[in-house]
């Protein structure tokens, strides 16, 4: 059995879409959801102490730090980490400029968070 | 010198050497009575003491040349004597209307003013009882000798102390100034040597070198003068060259100013240069200082309050050793300066007018740009802001529905009915939305429809609160029975239906409903003792989109457009909404409408 790729994510923004995100990688085995933060400094602590492969960030959290700047401290926490900029905002752009930001999905298109989560930890699509 | 010199040479050996002589007299004469003519003149067109006092030395000047052609020089007859007394007496004042005219600008010394007076007087009065005066080729007397040293002292003392202020008040001024300053100093300095060397070389009636040089020196600074005190166009345009570029390279700047601020940033340094200053300030027509270059905040601010009650001008004009340039708007342009500028830099300060002017324009230009630069970011954080929170719900609602579709006979039966909650609370949600949108987009486009009608305000208070049911639990209604507004009955309930909402979700119990009629309106106070609003997001409070608290579900939350539609619908009924503390804690959330007055209430139709 091959080993679990670890995600956290970091949610504040609406408690029904951290749900849905669960509900919806709950369907690939090989991903665990170990953790959920509302703010970058919660996010920060999480992300030195539990070394995650992919970090979903949404831009609207907690705190005075917006995801898209919370980024770079992220990635300073966890260089292993990949991060993917999970948004409602239009901030395709944004996210492109920004080097520690490794992917950028709309909340619109919620369907495509599995294989857009699959695709940047380098895992085949299972059915 | 011309004065007394002109007696008719005796040793004349030289003729050619005579002709010049006599030619430079003439010139001489023409040149000094051109001066008191134009001095006169100019004074008479602009009654300054300047002008004055300047009028007074060139026409004493002037009328000196003149009359000492007309009278003979005959010395044995009592009358010419006595009129060489007078012209000589006369003479004398000549340094001193300099000296009066130097003071227009500047503040005395006392002691300097004393002594040019006292010293004045004496040559006035010694030259008129001067005993004898030696005739050409005569001996001097020690008396007349002692005379003489007197009336040189004089003169060229005060020329000198002119030339010295003028010379040294020059640095730092436009050039034009600086120049006329100057000029007028090497005049009276020209003067002034002629004077000592005339005294000095004897009583030679011999063309010598000396005579000469006093004639060339005198004639000289006839010139020198007229460029000082009124320069030919042509002088005026070849000196002003350099701050011509610089007005030219200031109007560039205005033009390309996108800001305020901009506008003041590249014009002030300019205008500081253009009129020799060290500072300059804008400030508009009501008192508000729109940049400052090189002087003080506070003295700024000063002078802004100043200028508020100041009456309008059409000219610069001069206080406080500052130039006000008025502009068309009633905003002001202000420049420190010096007392010279008034005088010798009449063609920079009036520069000054015409740059006012384009300054206003550029003003109006970059307020109106910035404005419509700060709506567009408005705008654009609006529609970022309505886009996340229309995204949200329709993703959230999208997703569910997928999974149930999808998923369907996997999903446990609790499991399902959760999600088909969500959905339709989300929905709900979405919905109001819309609505929001919808009207803070009628209320912008300032389309609203308003249906006023007199409202009963204890009854429809107490309506609203029936209706709201829990949400208003506990609500204590305390109304002036008779108060009456006007306003659309749909809008007053929006507002006091949303005011009791954040009550009762924000604030805590008790709420009270307090109304009654403050001159011409009716204002409704919605009163509760929470925590109250945090003093840092209170300016923003009736902001679109404003929600203090992002921890909430935006689900439970509202759409965050609440309070902006309360301020819009109550400013489209010809009122206002706002928000106070309460004291110890809480909110006063308020509302001003139209009171019922007889000419709108329907009992006097």
């Amino acid at each position: 059995m091959e080993e679990k790729a670890r995600i956290l994510v970091v949610v504040e923004d609406e408690e029904d879409i951290r749900l849905l995100i669960r509900l919806l990688l709950r369907d690939d085995p090989r991903i665990e959801l170990f953790g959920e933060a509302s703010s970058a400094q919660e996010a920060i602590e999480l992300a030195r102490s539990a070394h995650p492969g992919l970090i979903i960030l949404d831009h609207s959290i907690d705190g005075d730090v917006m995801g898209l700047q919370a980024a770079p401290l992220l990635k300073e926490a966890a260089p292993e980490a990949k991060i993917l900029l999970f948004t409602a905002f239009d901030l395709q752009k944004e996210a492109e400029a920004e080097p520690a930001v490794d992917g950028f999905l709309s909340k619109s298109n919620m369907d495509r968070l599995l294989p857009t989560v699959q695709t940047m930890l380098d895992l085949e699509p299972k059915a | 010198m011309s004065v007394r010199q002109a007696a008719p040479a005796r040793n004349c050996h030289d003729a050619p050497v005579r002709d010049i002589y006599e030619a430079i007299r003439l010139v001489e004469l023409a040149g000094f009575v051109a001066l008191g003519v134009f001095a006169i003149r100019m004074w008479a067109s602009r009654r300054t003491p300047a002008h004055a006092w300047l009028a007074a030395t060139f026409g004493i000047l002037g009328g000196i040349v003149v009359f000492d052609r007309i009278i003979p020089a005959d010395s044995d007859v009592l009358w010419t004597q006595w009129a060489d007394r007078i012209l000589v007496a006369v003479l004398a004042l000549f340094p001193y209307c300099l000296y009066r005219f130097m003071l227009t600008f500047r503040p005395r010394i006392p002691w300097v003013f004393a002594v040019a007076h006292v010293a004045t007087g004496i040559v006035v009065v010694w030259s008129l009882l001067l005993p004898e005066v030696p005739d050409e080729g005569e001996p001097r007397t020690a008396a007349f000798t002692a005379y003489l040293i007197a009336f040189l002292v004089h003169w060229t003392g005060l020329s000198l102390l002119v030339a010295v202020r003028l010379w040294r008040a020059g640095t730092g001024q436009p050039t034009v100034a600086r120049r006329r300053m100057r000029t007028l100093a090497l005049g009276a300095i020209g003067l002034a040597v002629a004077l000592l060397i005339s005294g000095s070389s004897g009583s030679d009636t011999e063309i010598t070198p000396a005579r000469l040089a006093v004639q060339l020196f005198a004639l000289a600074s006839a010139p020198l003068f007229l460029l000082g005190f009124a320069p030919p166009a042509s002088v005026v345009a070849l000196w002003r060259r350099h701050e011509e570029n610089e007005l030219r390279e200031a109007e560039i700047g205005l033009m390309t100013a996108m800001a305020p601020k901009e506008v003041a940033e590249s014009l002030l340094p300019r205008v500081v240069r253009l009129v020799g200053g060290d500072g300059a300030a804008i400030v508009g027509s009501n008192g508000a200082v729109l940049g400052v270059y090189g002087m003080h905040d506070r003295d700024v601010r000063v002078l802004a309050e100043k200028s508020v009650g100041r009456p309008p001008a059409e000219d610069v004009e001069v206080t406080d050793d500052l130039l006000w340039v008025p502009m068309p708007s009633g905003a002001w342009l202000m420049v420190t300066t010096t007392a010279y500028m008034p005088f010798f830099g009449r063609e920079d300060s009036r520069a000054l007018l015409a740059l006012g002017v384009m300054t206003d324009l550029a003003l109006g230009r970059a307020s109106l740009f910035e404005r419509e630069r700060r709506n567009v970011d408005t705008m654009r954080d609006f529609v970022a802001i309505a886009s996340h929170d229309l995204r949200t719900p329709t993703a959230v609602i999208n997703g569910y529905a997928t999974m149930l579709d999808s998923k369907w006979s996997d999903l446990p039966e609790a499991q399902r009915r959760d999600m088909t909650a969500t959905i339709r609370r989300q929905s709900v949600h979405l919905s109001r939305l819309i609505e929001d949108l919808l009207t803070i987009s009628q209320i912008e486009a300032a389309g609203i429809r308003t249906m006023p009608d007199e409202i009963p305000v204890e009854e429809a208070v107490r309506e609203i609160v029936k209706d709201l049911g829990d949400a208003a639990e506990g609500v204590r209604v305390e109304i002036d029975p008779a108060l009456r507004l006007y306003a659309d009955h749909e809008h007053f309930r929006r507002i006091i239906t949303n005011y009791l909402r954040n009550a009762s979700v924000y604030g805590a119990p008790p709420v009270l409903v307090e109304g009654h009629r403050e001159g011409r309106s009716a204002v409704i106070r919605v009163i509760d003792h929470g925590a109250g609003v945090p003093p840092e997001f209170a300016p923003r409070l009736f902001q679109k989109f404003a929600r203090a608290d992002k921890k909430m579900s935006k689900a439970t939350q509202g759409t965050g457009l609440g309070l902006s539609i309360v301020r819009g619908l109550a400013r489209a009924a010809g009122g206002d909404a706002w928000y106070v503390p309460n004291q110890p804690s809480g909110s006063i959330f308020a509302v001003r409408l139209p009171s019922a007055s007889p000419a709108n209430s329907r009992e006097e139709q």
